[in-house]
This record gives structure tokens, sequence and C-alpha cells, in this order.
């Protein structure tokens, strides 16, 4: 039997780094965050992919009460690319709505969104 | 006849309870179960304490204070379906002739976070993403909304419904009604959500009586059946997924129904995880008592009222009875105990021979929950 090797940690750190996601060669699944083997197929062949910048909302919600840490309010949304359902965040209470197209990038330590052509965060 | 019945229940009242912890909250309730029951505590042969913020042993310090030490005993983290597994783990023990007399509780202290959102685990990329579970739920709302048309005002009729009921509960944490106009200015949680949207954190306990059906006969207790008990995980996957549709309460109930030899119709109430009140409608449509997008339909019709259909949350629901994490699966459990046997006095239901509860819980990334408990409870010498 061989070790398993630790599972990396998501996206890196750090303002404008590109949000990725890996993909397993042999079975095709797609995972994000970013896995060291296929947690279908338990192969440990994957590609590691950029996201692709434009995503649809599928549901959305301004969090009045959260964690401070969060600064409430923000909005999350569930926003699929790629074929993946990611969840992102931004600041304040601009609501958006099922199928409105947004921009999703990395910030530090967390996964952001934005209106299509209007920036992130 | 089932290998496996509820010889007997106990509730410590929900609430705000701070001057009192998780484990003597659960003491106090299994105390009350084995005395009512004239079970000596050398007769449980084992135990299982659902908890989900209670910590390491929550389950024998809670055991040793009524007197049981020596047998197996298990502490049982599901989150929400925490206390539902334990009754499930204490039918398994029961039903495969582990153990004759075994005790199931749940037991849980919120107080001691204050108020707000529950802490959820960490090293959850979607939790260190701002993710709560008022905001899960609201984003299932949203879609639900615009899938299917419901309003703000037909969520607000969930609390109302409930709170009405928990009214006369009383061992509810909420004893007082809502107007739908309470519920649509009350504070926002998380859009569209308001407070009252929201089930309280709440401090309780809940116990049940497992045993085989000739040791209830022994013992004079009126055994309740348990047709079926089930657990479900998740079914992990990032792609996008319909999130007004709960598969996880779905394939749990349908085993239970498969389990029970069973279907919908069967049903004369309900007990289910309306943790939020779009959670009523999403898991009332799980478990096939309404149809696809048609809850929010059948709630206006009066459907899931005591005197109407298919009554849902009689004693009031997580919404007003409250969630004492850990607890609320085993509540479940006592409430409809209670109406099985027709001693639920105030909230005695005019039909109750056959329940369904269900608990579903859990914000892990990936899935639409982590654990759900369904559970078809008969009434004592219920045939078809």
């Amino acid at each position: 039997m061989t070790s398993p090797e630790p599972i990396e940690s998501g996206p890196p750190d750090g303002a404008d780094q590109p949000v990725i996601f890996t993909e397993c060669k042999h079975c095709g699944t797609r995972s994000y965050p970013a896995r060291k083997w296929c947690a279908s197929c338990l192969r440990s062949d994957l590609e590691t992919h950029r996201l692709s910048k434009q995503a649809v909302v599928y549901a959305s919600s301004t969090v009045h009460l959260g964690p401070a840490v969060f600064d409430p309010p923000y909005t999350l949304a569930y926003l699929d690319v790629d074929g993946i359902r990611v969840l992102a965040r931004r600041p304040g209470a601009a609501a958006v709505s099922p199928g409105e197209s947004v921009e999703v990038a990395s910030a530090p330590s967390s996964t952001v969104f934005g209106i299509a052509g209007g920036g992130v965060r | 006849m089932s290998r496996a019945v509820i010889a007997a229940v106990a509730s410590v009242p929900f609430g705000k309870k701070t001057d009192v912890t998780d484990v003597e909250l659960g003491a106090a309730a299994i105390r009350s179960l084995l005395n009512d029951a004239g079970v000596s505590p050398d007769q449980v042969g084992a135990a299982y304490g659902g908890s989900s913020y209670g910590g390491m042993l929550l389950a024998q310090r809670v055991m040793q204070a009524v007197g049981v030490s020596g047998p197996p005993i298990f502490t049982v983290e599901n989150a929400c379906a925490s206390g539902a597994s334990a009754v499930h783990l204490a039918y398994q023990a029961v039903s495969s002739d582990q153990a004759d007399v075994v005790v199931a509780f749940g037991t849980e202290s919120l107080s001691q976070f204050g108020g707000g959102t529950l802490p959820l685990t960490t090293r959850d990329h979607e939790i260190e993403d701002g993710l709560v579970m008022p905001a899960g739920y609201a984003m299932r709302a949203q879609r639900y909304m615009v899938d299917f048309g419901a309003t703000a005002a037909d969520l607000a009729m969930v609390s109302v419904k409930n709170r009405a009921n928990g009214a006369k509960n009383p061992r509810a944490h909420f004893q007082k009604g809502v107007t739908v106009e309470q519920v649509l200015e009350s504070r926002e949680v998380a859009a569209p959500l308001r407070l009252l949207n929201c089930c309280p954190n709440s401090d309780g306990a809940s116990a049940a009586l497992i045993t085989r059906p000739e040791t209830a006969a022994e013992l004079g207790l009126d055994a309740v059946g348990i047709a079926a008990s089930v657990v479900r995980s998740g079914q992990f996957h990032n792609r996008p997924r319909d999130m007004t549709w709960p598969d996880i309460t779905h394939r749990a109930a349908a085993a239970a129904y498969e389990q029970a030899g069973m279907t919908p119709d069967d049903l004369s109430f309900v007990e289910l995880h309306d943790a939020f009140s779009i959670s009523e409608l999403l898991h009332a449509e799980g478990i096939g008592i309404a149809d696809r997008g048609r809850a929010f339909v059948d709630l206006r019709n009066g459907e899931f009222a005591p005197s109407g259909s298919i009554p849902i949350n009689p004693s009031g629901g997580l919404m007003s009875r409250g969630h004492p994490v850990g607890a609320s699966g085993v509540a479940q459990v006592v409430e409809s105990y209670l109406q099985l046997t027709g001693k639920a006095e105030g909230l005695q239901l005019s039909r109750a021979d056959v329940a369904l509860t269900q608990v579903t819980g859990g914000g892990v990334a990936g899935v639409d929950n982590g654990a759900c408990g369904v559970h078809i409870l008969t009434a004592p010498g219920y045939s078809r």
C-alpha cells in the first residue's frame, strides 16, 4: 500500500491569483478547490486548470447576520462556471439574481466575484 | 411487528437555560425517562448520545449522572442529524440482539455561543468564504421563489403555522404565535430570510428508550413501532446541482418507505427539519407529501395545519420547539411518540397512526447536507 500524500490547500493566497481547479485525466472529475488526487477514482494524475472568469449566478443572498470577520453585510453567490459550482463572496448588500453574469476571481484567502465588466470587489 | 420499539420518551422543556450544562440537561431527561418507565440503571445495556458541541465523551458524562456505567456508550456527532443517528444506532443495537434496553438521547447547550449564527466546522472552503447556515438555505429560498413562484409571505406562513402549533406545546422554546407581518418586519438575517424565518438557538435534551417489543410489554409500557430507521450521507460532487431538491432527504425517505413497506399516503403526520422556513417546503417535497414545487400551495390551502390532510410539525417544529442541534432528532421522536400513544394533550391530532420524522444537517461543501435521519413510527397495535 502506498501512503497518501497530504491534500494541498485550495487556490494560493494573494490578490490577482487565478482561481484554479483540477481535472482527473482518468475519469474527468473536476474538483474545486484543487486536489492532490481524484476523490472519485482515487488516481493522482490530475491536470490543473485556470477557472474561466465568466460565471453565471445560480443563487445569491446578502448576509446581514454573519461572522464579524467578513464585515456584514456581505453578499454570497453560488456561481456556475466550467461545469463547477463555486461559492464566492463580495462586500456589501448589492444583490444579484439567478441567471446574472458575473466575473469570478481570487482574493487573499477567498474567492470573490463582481458584476461582469465592473471589476471585482 | 417491529424488532425494536420505542417504549418510553422524555424531554426537558427547550429554551434558554444559561445556568445548566448540556450534561445536566441530558441527565435530567434520562432520569425522567428511566423513572417514568420503571427501568433501573443496571438494566440499560447500551446508550447513544447525540451532540454536536458537547465534546469528548459527552455521552459517558451524561450516563454517569444517571447511574449507567459499564455497558457500551457512544457519543454520536452528525450535525443536526446527531440525535436521529443516535436513535438509529440504538435501533440497530436492539434489532441485532446486541442489547435489549437501550437509551438514545440528544443534548445540546447553545447558550454558550451567545446569539447569532452557529459556529460551523473549520477547514471547509465554503465556510472560510463566509457561508453560514442561514445563507445556504437563503440561497435555496431565493432559487425556489424564482423557479416556482413562492413569495416571502409563503415563507412567513411556515413560521406562522409552526409558531401557532408550538404555542400549545409546554416543551417548546417559543410558546407564542407570530403574524405574517411580524415575520416580514423582523430583522434581516440572510435575504430573503428574516429572523422569524429562522429557528432559535436553544438549550435542551430529549431521550427515548428503545427495547424489544416483548420487553416493553413486560414493563407495561406503550410500544411505538419503528417501521423504518434510516440514515444517509450527502452525495458529494462539485457539479452544479438543483438546490431546490433535497436529494439527501429524498434518498433517506425513499429507503424508509421501502423498509416500512409504506408510501407517503400511509402517513398521519410528519415532524420534519424546519430549521428555516424554506426548509419545511423543500423537505415536504423531498419526502413526497407534496408535489415538486407545490408545497407552498399546499401550505396556503391549509394541508399542513393540524386539521389538514397531512399535518407538518404539529409540535411546533424546530421553528418553535427550538433547535438544540444534537437533541432535535430525538425530540421529533418524543413528540411523535406522544401523538401515537394519545398523550399529546393540547397538541393531540385526531388521526395519529403513522408518523415520519426527518432531520438533516451539516454545512460541508459539495453536498446538500452532511447527514439525514428518517424514522417511520407506528401507533401501538397499528395494523394496516
